[in-house]
């Protein structure tokens, strides 16, 4: 493995879409790992640290919104940029939680096909200019 | 006077012979009412009381009244009276007469008698009595005004006198009731009471009258029905007082009074009250100062205080769990304002259970405005803010369970059509209408949610400067391609002196997005649609025109109803959902603004929406 290859974490605990997540990031040059629940990926993040977390919120076990605030507790979790990838509408709390857990993004999946996520996560690797 | 004796018809009596002259003369002078003279045939006075004397002196009448011509005592005397002496004296018949006259500047009412006097077979002469009769006539006067007032009173009042006699035959009716029943005084006078009695109560009421009849007591307020000449039943309320003449009973007499208003009015209150003592509402009635005077039964179930708990206390027993301002801008609304005051409230329930309550209190002023009463109205609703929150918390939930497996088809879907992977073409349109059939599933759900959160109360409204056109010009942009497709060209007409106004851009957007994608949606190839903004009044008035198939009239009404297509909508464009429309007016509902349209089917719609120039009203946080 090169590298430069981004190392990008999945949490997510529906198979088929961190399937189809995983296979689209690893053709875009990308080195996606998958956690199916909270705990797993908390762990999973500390240990392996990726460049970027796509994080769904509700999850078993934890959920998104626990995830993001524990990593910010870690020292290495702090500036890891987080993209929250839910279908959930987002309601003030997570509006707030967004905004105090910077660099983090909120994307609601329906909304955005697959190919501008990934060019969503390249953006904010700084690998594609806006 | 001495010197004659008199003898008179009209006096009489059995006297010692001896004593009859001298008699009469002690007798009249002690008179000191009676003012008596007595004329000879040619109306010389040859007598007078002292009365008289007394009387005379007062007119002033110089020396010695007896040996004067009556003319020259009371001149001028007029040749009427003149002619009565000389009637009186040649046929010798009793006369009277009523004077006005004056003594002591005082105006007085005289009865005047004259009588002849005889001796033997002759009229010797006039005996003229002058009686004061001011007092009696006055008293007289006043009896007749009294019983004129009186019947004035009882015809006002509409009151109905009557009397009975022992038997209990009507011997008095007042003209009210004639007025009332429609029958005659004369054909009510002789009858019994009982005779107008309506055949339902006539049994208990004869038992009634002839108790009465024996024990010959007063009674009072005894309801009876009578029926009128036309046939119609009214409710009298009967009071009497038995009549005596000194020891004997000789009948009955009082009032009877119209109750039959009273007794309907009776009845309807009674019906309210038996609503308002029954109705699930909360209910109770305050004094001024809060007392409580009334309370409902729900009010003891909801509270679970006792009504005796409860009567005199202040709503406080229960309530007093808002911060101290919201009932501080109560009692300012209800007392001060005299409005009604209506809001969400914690309240305490006696098991010290808390539970959520819709209130509204409702000042009942007096004429003149003052604040009488309080009602009082609460509905637990605390059921319906878990369902509400329960039904929220479903929406969000299912709309995220929906959302998921949609996702999955759409990611999925479109790396089919849009990867390398080869698809013969029949396979690539099955993909397709794959893909479109789940884009318009996520529309519903995200509608759904849209329409949910708007139901529920629980969108956020916060509005931001914003420059009106530069929205609009943004949000036509995303109707580029769309727009291009079908040859439809989009025209903007942003008036220049548009200000920048508070807008929540996230709702502004969706309005405009619904307004403008149904102005694509609808017309057809080659038209033109405008979007126009100006200033209007105090208002920012922003249209949406377009030529396109427009709205059926009969189908006007339902535009805005949730899940509403009208017909030709539906032919053009079978994947909609109706609830664009819904949403658009519901956000400007909440907001402060207006939506209206014109349209005729077949040539144009235009859709105008209105917004306050001070922007859209904020509304508070979600959670």
């Amino acid at each position: 493995m090169e590298k430069n290859i981004k190392k990008i974490l999945i949490i997510e605990d529906e198979p088929a879409l961190a399937k189809i997540i995983s296979e689209k990031l690893s053709d875009s040059g990308f080195d996606p790992t998958v956690a199916a629940d909270g705990e797993e990926g908390l762990l999973k993040a500390l240990e392996g640290r990726p460049d970027l977390i796509i994080l769904d919120l509700i999850l078993p076990k934890k959920d998104g919104l626990v995830v993001m605030r524990e990593l910010r507790e870690d020292g290495w979790g702090k500036t890891v940029p987080i993209i929250i990838l839910t279908n959930l509408s987002a309601d003030n709390k997570i509006t707030t939680s967004v905004a105090r857990n910077n660099p983090s993004y909120y994307l609601t999946k329906t909304e955005w096909p697959l190919d501008d996520v990934v060019l969503k996560v390249k953006e904010i690797l700084g690998e594609e200019k806006k | 006077m001495e010197k004659s004796r008199l003898e008179s018809s009209h006096l009489s009596g059995h006297l010692a012979p001896e004593m009859t002259g001298e008699f009469y003369r002690i007798a009249l002078d002690s008179i000191s009412t009676i003012i008596i003279f007595t004329l000879d045939r040619n109306l010389i006075v040859t007598y007078a009381n002292r009365a008289a004397v007394d009387f005379i002196k007062s007119l002033n009448f110089p020396g010695e009244v007896v040996g004067r011509h009556i003319a020259e005592v009371f001149p001028p005397l007029k040749p009427e009276t003149l002619e009565r002496y000389a009637k009186i004296l040649r046929l010798g018949e009793y006369d009277e007469e009523e004077i006005n006259y004056t003594l002591s500047n005082r105006k007085l009412v005289g009865e005047v008698k004259r009588f002849p006097l005889r001796l033997g077979g002759d009229i010797i002469g006039i005996l003229i009595s002058l009686n004061d009769i001011t007092e009696r006539r006055k008293a007289e006067d006043a009896l007749k005004e009294s019983l004129i007032r009186f019947d004035q009173v009882s015809h006002l009042a509409g009151e109905w006198l009557w009397e009975v006699d022992e038997n209990g035959a009507i011997v008095y009716s007042s003209p009210s009731i004639e007025k009332n029943l429609g029958f005659k005084t004369e054909e009510i006078i002789g009858k019994k009471i009982i005779d107008f009695f309506s055949a339902e109560t006539r049994d208990e009421s004869a038992k009634f009258s002839d108790g009465l009849f024996r024990r010959r007591e007063q009674f009072r307020g005894f309801i009876v029905e009578v029926v009128s000449r036309d046939g119609n039943n009214f409710s009298i309320e009967l009071s009497g007082e038995p009549i005596f003449k000194g020891d004997s009973f000789t009948g009955y007499r009082g009032v009877a009074l119209d109750v039959t208003d009273r007794l309907n009015y009776e009845a309807s209150l009674a019906k309210f009250k038996l609503a308002v003592d029954n109705a699930s509402d909360h209910i109770i009635i305050t004094d001024e100062n809060g007392v409580i005077i009334y309370a409902n039964k729900a009010a003891t179930e909801i509270t679970g205080y006792s009504l005796k708990e409860i009567i005199g206390s202040k709503p406080s027993i229960w309530g007093g769990q808002m911060p101290a301002e919201f009932y501080f801008n109560m009692w300012k609304v209800i007392k001060e304002e005299k409005k009604v005051f209506i809001g969400e409230v914690f309240n305490r329930r006696k098991n010290g259970t808390r539970y959520t309550a819709k209130l509204s209190i409702s000042p009942v002023l007096d004429s003149k405005g003052k604040v009488n009463f309080f009602v009082g109205i609460e509905r637990d609703i605390t059921k319906e803010k878990e369902v509400d929150r329960a039904k929220t918390e479903f929406v969000s939930l299912a709309s995220h369970q929906l959302r998921t497996p949609l996702s999955i088809i759409n990611w999925y879907v479109s790396e089919l059509l849009g990867g390398d992977e080869t698809l013969s073409p029949r396979a690539r349109v099955y993909a397709d209408e794959i893909r479109r059939g789940n884009s318009r599933m996520i529309d519903l759900v995200n509608s759904l949610l849209d329409v949910s959160r708007i139901d529920t109360g629980t969108f956020l409204v916060s509005p931001e400067p914003t420059m009106p056109c530069k929205l609009i010009e943004d949000v036509a942009a995303d109707f580029k391609k769309q727009s291009e497709d079908k040859s439809v060209s989009i025209s903007l007409d942003c008036g220049k002196d548009v200000p920048i106004i508070n807008l929540d851009v996230r709702l502004m957007r969706m309005i405009l997005q619904n307004l403008i994608s149904n102005a694509v949606k609808y017309t057809q190839r080659g038209d033109l649609i405008v979007v126009s903004a100006k200033i209007d009044g105090d208002y920012l008035l922003i249209a949406v025109k377009d030529t396109g198939i427009g709205i059926p009239a009969d189908e006007k009404s339902g535009v805005f109803n949730k899940f509403f297509r009208a017909g030709n909508a539906k032919k053009i464009d079978p994947d909609g959902n109706g609830l664009g429309l819904y949403l658009v007016k519901s956000i400007l509902n909440e907001t402060g603004g207006e939506i209206w349209f014109e349209s005729v089917e077949g040539v144009e719609t235009t859709f105008f929406i209105r917004i306050p120039g001070s922007g859209m009203v904020a509304k508070g946080k979600a959670e």
